[in-house]
């Protein structure tokens, strides 16, 4: 099996999903453009090198529809032979679509390639692109479909998290995502998009609210009583009968933000790196997916990591870093409690609920985020997971090229 | 032809006026309503085909001569063809042979609506199931205006769903989200509901009704052509991919929540809605023949059919009632039972005499009885305009002597011994002998009471469940001494006030006693064995019922029951295990924790007496072992909580309080809030076999399989190999 290396990455910054948000006024595919033109140009790729870009999108409709990887690698002006395939893991999408492309390098079918993804969620809004999962009725009865912040609340519930611990969380994630942008850590992942004129319509990420605290975010009302009562709580109760009822504890201020954004990772073989005069950056030593209980959700992340942990042959302990999504402040709190692990190596340097989730995009956004912060801390391995919709998740290991 | 010859014997009449509009009128020879059988869809497929080809006509009329317009199809016809495709008898021996059965019909209303002519129905009453389909069909529908009428698709609660086109034109007419409410949840509509949501087209006095009707047809631009049948037709609010898609997402939620996984009927309506917007009409009614030919065939549509319908019209019938209604009813005791069996008797018309051996005890009774009324309005049960007609027919007595001239005494004192023996002497005493007299008690004997009245003879048990307005079961128990017209006096009296009497065997206690009691009982023990209090809770809402026992253990009381316990004991009555469970029990009343009453139990309370949380100190009284210890067992629990309701009910049956199984699920679906899925705890034997069933009961644990003792009469049918409803039942009705 070849190595794969992550040769650059880059993302734009995160707009707020709505109308006033820096992003709104830029297409799917113009942000998309924007990145493999900075990945192409800032590495004088040769985009006849570049054999796939797979891309993650949670919502393939209107214009992020009709696989808008083959359509931004046309847009962007790469070679015509660059094929492109537009992936859907929900909101693990950008990892696998990363994954695959790794994958793909390491069987030997792909020499280089771009993974990433996109989600502008301000122009194409959550669940517009329809689906069975929670419509069709005799496959919602079958498998419990609930809307997942109902299931964060159950899963805050079942392991006891409280609001304060939650918001404590939210707080300390404003916190990291504020000092991580005052120390310019971000800086070299971010291209700041730009619009027809070369104008700079965005370059900082602006979901960030600095300065929140637990007492804050204490006047917040929680997002998801009104849905539980419409019978997702029922569908909970019953399979989780441990609970006596649902405690409601994630709001806004602890849910991860909604945003526009893109992100792009250039990986590639050990052999396309020299031939193109990269230089690596880390090695991917593990990646893949994984499925768990489709009504709760949100466990998946310690099910994959077990996983590429056993397949390494590692154990919790040889991972310096962790980047787990902040979908809801209850997943990464489960997740160190799990693992036992010291907060102080996870999400460093802040996550969705400061910075948001724009959701294809994350995956890609995360490893480029855990790749920089193994350079910049000096350490070595580090681990990047998603929970997703329906149980899914998706991680990868990367260890800082020698 | 054969029809003009035959026409007396017609269900529907076909005529054509000079004017060329045709009618096609239903008639159900020597009927009170028309019904949907399979003589009645000869006919009335055969004067379709008439129409459809008859040059004379140029428009249809379908109208109804019986009050009703029609309201549905033939139960006991349903529940024969349930049981021979469950059986695999022929002609529905097969799924392709139920599957063709259905086809007739749907292929029809399909001509009728597609033949180029108008066609209007005049709805001159309720159109409930196949009846509104017919409706459906019809590319106009004019309605009288009487807000009694419904208009409905209530397949659901048998277990089954609308086969005639209605999962199909329904949300194609009015969209899905009201479609959804119709049909998977029943919620009928009246027609002013109707014509607001597009059901129907019209509403018109009633004796305007056929004018109304013809004046569409005769219409120059009636359109002869369904919406779903035009160009570029989109569904009213959009399709399930889009504008409704919502609906669709909480539909499935909340049919979870109030289905459970347990009845097949409503997943399968919510399906053929769904999957038959997503394509065509046509292929919408064969989605929809196949989940019904599947519904037929799933137990739960027979047992549904025979407990919520046939079982109640047969129990109805099962004493002759005297002719002579009840006039004036007596209730001495003016607390929760006996102010609710005063409002449930004022409710129907009858005079009540309320008493106690205070005025000021007999004052908090009529208040007691106004505020349940308001609950009941709250519920839309009662109107508020009635409520000072309905409470003034409650007198007040602050003693015994305005009792002399009622035609029956209901006894609700506090269930103590001496106490009911001394009020029964004494009303005994002052009642003239054409009165019956009734005792409500739950746990005493009613033979024990019996010795102290000089009249044992008309003296009976009269049992009423509270809440008593809301609650339709009454179970009857005599004594040793009763005659029979005080048991067919107190029968006639619980139909007058539109309940539904069983009629048990003398002093053996009552089947919704045994049954509650079992289930309550077992949650205690699942606590003591240190299961989850949350875990047993939800497990019981899982099976389907609507309260988890330890709520249940609350509302009951635990001073009560443990006095109800010790009574059974010394009865000879008490399930096994009593002993532990009154241990338990004691030490919670020990504790102060009586129940929902002291607002104190196996609940924490808020203030106003309803269940906050399970009480967070539980576990130092009954230690517990973690939540998800207890989840990963939920299969064992949840059948333990059925199992023993269902052995209490098969003890019923060796015990003799009834012979009729019947008696014993109804009040067990009734009484108990049983889950309908199953029909009742005896035809869940039946559904899954006795063997099965054996076979289940010894995989438990030593202990409970110590306690699930179902008895001779169980044995037998394992031994026999024999079912619990063995003859056809619909000869009973």
């Amino acid at each position: 099996m070849n190595e794969c290396y992550i040769y650059d990455h880059a993302r734009t910054p995160r707009g707020r999903g709505k109308p006033t948000g820096g992003l709104h006024g830029v297409t799917a595919i113009d942000a998309v453009i924007q990145i493999l033109q900075a990945l192409r140009n800032r590495n004088n790729l040769d985009t006849d090198s570049v054999e796939d870009v797979i891309l993650g999108v949670c919502e393939p409709y209107r214009e992020q529809g009709a696989n808008i990887a083959r359509a931004s690698v046309l847009g962007a002006g790469y070679a015509h032979s660059v094929a492109g395939i537009q992936v859907n893991s929900f909101c693990a999408s950008g990892l696998d679509a990363m994954n695959i492309a790794a994958a793909k390098v390491m069987s030997g079918q792909t020499d280089l390639a771009v993974g990433g993804g996109v989600e502008m969620m301000g122009r194409v809004p959550m669940d517009g692109a329809g689906g069975s999962v929670s419509t069709d009725p005799t496959l919602t009865a079958n498998i419990g479909s609930v809307l997942q912040g109902v299931a964060a609340d159950a899963l805050a519930t079942i392991e006891g998290f409280v609001r304060r611990d939650v918001d404590a969380y939210a707080a300390e994630s404003q916190r990291r995502a504020a000092q991580a942008w005052e120390e310019g850590r971000f800086d070299g992942a971010i291209l700041p998009i730009r619009d027809v004129n070369g104008q700079i319509v965005l370059d900082k990420d602006e979901h960030l609210r600095p300065g929140t605290t637990v007492e804050t975010l204490g006047n917040l009302k929680p997002s998801f009583p009104s849905f539980a009562e419409r019978g997702f709580a029922s569908v909970l109760l019953q399979r989780f009968p441990e609970m006596e009822a649902i405690d409601f504890v994630h709001h806004p201020g602890n849910s991860s933000g909604i945003v526009d954004g893109a992100s792009g990772v250039l990986v590639g073989s050990k052999e396309a790196g020299e031939r193109c005069g990269l230089k690596p950056r880390a090695v991917i030593r593990a990646c893949g997916s994984i499925g768990s209980d489709p009504s709760l959700m949100l466990v998946g992340p310690e099910k994959i990591t077990e996983r590429l942990l056993k397949k390494t042959g590692m154990s919790v302990g040889d991972i310096d870093l962790f980047e787990v999504n902040e979908a809801f402040a209850s997943v990464p709190l489960r997740y160190m409690r799990v693992f036992d692990l010291d907060s102080d190596i996870v999400n460093v340097n802040g996550g969705a609920i400061a910075l948001g989730h724009p959701i294809g995009a994350t995956g890609g956004m995360l490893l480029g985020t855990l790749v920089d912060e193994l350079e910049r801390a000096d350490k070595e391995v580090g681990l990047v997971t998603l929970c997703a919709g329906l149980g899914l998740s998706t991680a990868a290991i990367v260890e800082r090229a020698a | 032809m054969n029809s003009m010859t035959r026409s007396k014997e017609m269900h529907v009449r076909y005529s054509v006026d000079p004017d060329g509009v045709a009618h096609l009128v239903w008639d159900a020879p020597g009927l009170e309503a028309n019904v949907l059988n399979d003589e009645s869809l000869d006919h009335f497929i055969g004067a379709i085909d008439r129409f459809v080809e008859d040059e004379k006509a140029s428009g249809l009329v379908i109208s109804s001569a019986k009050p009703t317009f029609l309201a549905g199809g033939d139960i006991k016809m349903l529940y024969r063809k349930c049981r021979a495709a469950q059986r695999g008898d022929a002609p529905w021996d097969t799924a392709h042979a139920v599957y063709d059965q259905l086809r007739p019909l749907v292929n029809a209303l399909r001509r009728l609506e597609t033949c180029g002519k108008p066609v209007a129905a005049a709805i001159n009453g309720s159109a409930l199931g196949g009846g509104l389909e017919v409706c459906l069909a019809s590319h106009y529908r004019v309605v009288a205006d009487d807000e009694t009428i419904r208009l409905g698709l209530p397949e659901s609660t048998i277990g089954l769903l609308p086969s005639a086109g209605g999962t199909q034109r329904l949300p194609r007419l009015i969209g899905l989200k009201k479609a959804i409410d119709v049909m998977a949840f029943n919620n009928a509509l009246s027609p002013s509901e109707a014509l607001a949501c597009g059901l129907v087209d019209e509403i018109v006095p009633s004796n305007e009704l056929i004018g109304a009707a013809k004046a569409y047809v005769q219409g120059a631009n009636a359109p002869a052509v369904q919406p779903w049948d035009e160009k570029g037709f989109r569904i009213p609010g959009g399709g399930p991919q889009d504008s409704a898609r919502w609906h669709l997402i909480f539909a499935n939620a909340r049919s979870s929540a109030v289905y459970g996984g347990n009845y097949p009927a409503p997943t399968s309506i919510l399906t053929c809605i769904y999957e038959g917007a997503l394509t065509t009409i046509e292929e919408g009614f064969r989605i929809e023949a196949a989940h019904f030919t599947k519904l037929v065939q799933d137990a739960s549509s027979q047992n549904m059919i025979r407990s919520e319908f046939l079982g109640p019209r047969i129990l109805r019938k099962a004493v002759e009632a005297p002719v002579n209604p009840i006039g004036k009813l007596g209730v001495v005791g003016a607390g929760n039972m006996g102010s609710g069996i005063a409002l449930a008797a004022a409710l129907s018309g009858l005079d009540v005499v309320l008493s106690d051996t205070s005025a000021e005890m007999v004052s908090d009774g009529r208040q007691r009885a106004a505020a349940a009324y308001d609950a009941l309005v709250k519920k839309g049960l009662a109107s508020e305009g009635r409520k000072q007609d309905v409470l003034e027919r409650i007198g007040a007595a602050g003693d015994f002597s305005a009792l002399g001239d009622a035609d029956i005494v209901v006894e609700a004192v506090v269930e103590d011994i001496d106490v009911k023996k001394d009020v029964l002497r004494a009303v005994d005493d002052i009642l003239p002998g054409e009165a019956i007299l009734c005792t409500n008690t739950s746990t005493i004997s009613v033979n024990e009471l019996a010795g102290v009245l000089q009249h044992k003879e008309r003296f009976t048990g009269l049992h009423f469940l509270g809440p008593v307005p809301r609650m339709e079961l009454v179970e009857i128990s005599p004594g040793a001494g009763t005659e029979s017209h005080a048991i067919s006096t107190a029968f006639g009296f619980v139909r007058q006030i539109g309940k539904l009497p069983i009629v048990l065997a003398p002093d053996r206690g009552y089947v919704t006693s045994c049954i509650a009691a079992a289930y309550a009982q077992e949650g205690l023990h699942l606590l003591k064995e240190g299961v989850h209090p949350a875990v047993i809770e939800n497990a019981g809402q899982i099976l389907g019922m609507p309260m988890g026992p330890l709520a249940l253990n609350d509302l009951m009381g635990g001073d009560v029951s443990i006095g109800a316990m010790r009574q059974a004991i010394d009865l000879g009555r008490a399930a096994p295990g009593a002993a532990e469970v009154i241990e338990m029990l004691e030490t919670l009343v020990d504790a102060g924790r009586l129940g929902r009453k002291a607002e104190a139990g196996l609940y924490a309370y808020d203030g106003d007496g309803r269940a906050e949380r399970l009480w967070p100190d539980l576990h130092r009284l009954f230690p517990y072992e973690g939540g998800t210890d207890s989840s990963a067992r939920i299969d064992v629990i949840k059948m333990r909580l059925l199992d023993a309701q269902v052995c209490a009910a098969l003890r019923c049956l060796d015990e003799g309080l009834t012979d009729d199984p019947l008696a014993v699920d109804i009040g067990a679906l009734m009484g108990c809030a049983f889950p309908k899925w199953t029909g009742g705890p005896l035809s869940y034997v039946d559904t899954i076999g006795a063997k099965v069933f054996a076979e289940r009961l010894k995989a438990y644990d030593a202990a409970t399989a110590q306690r699930f003792k179902p008895g001779d009469f169980f044995e037998g049918l394992v031994r026999e190999n024999r079912s619990i409803y063995n003859e056809d039942l619909e000869d009973r009705t």
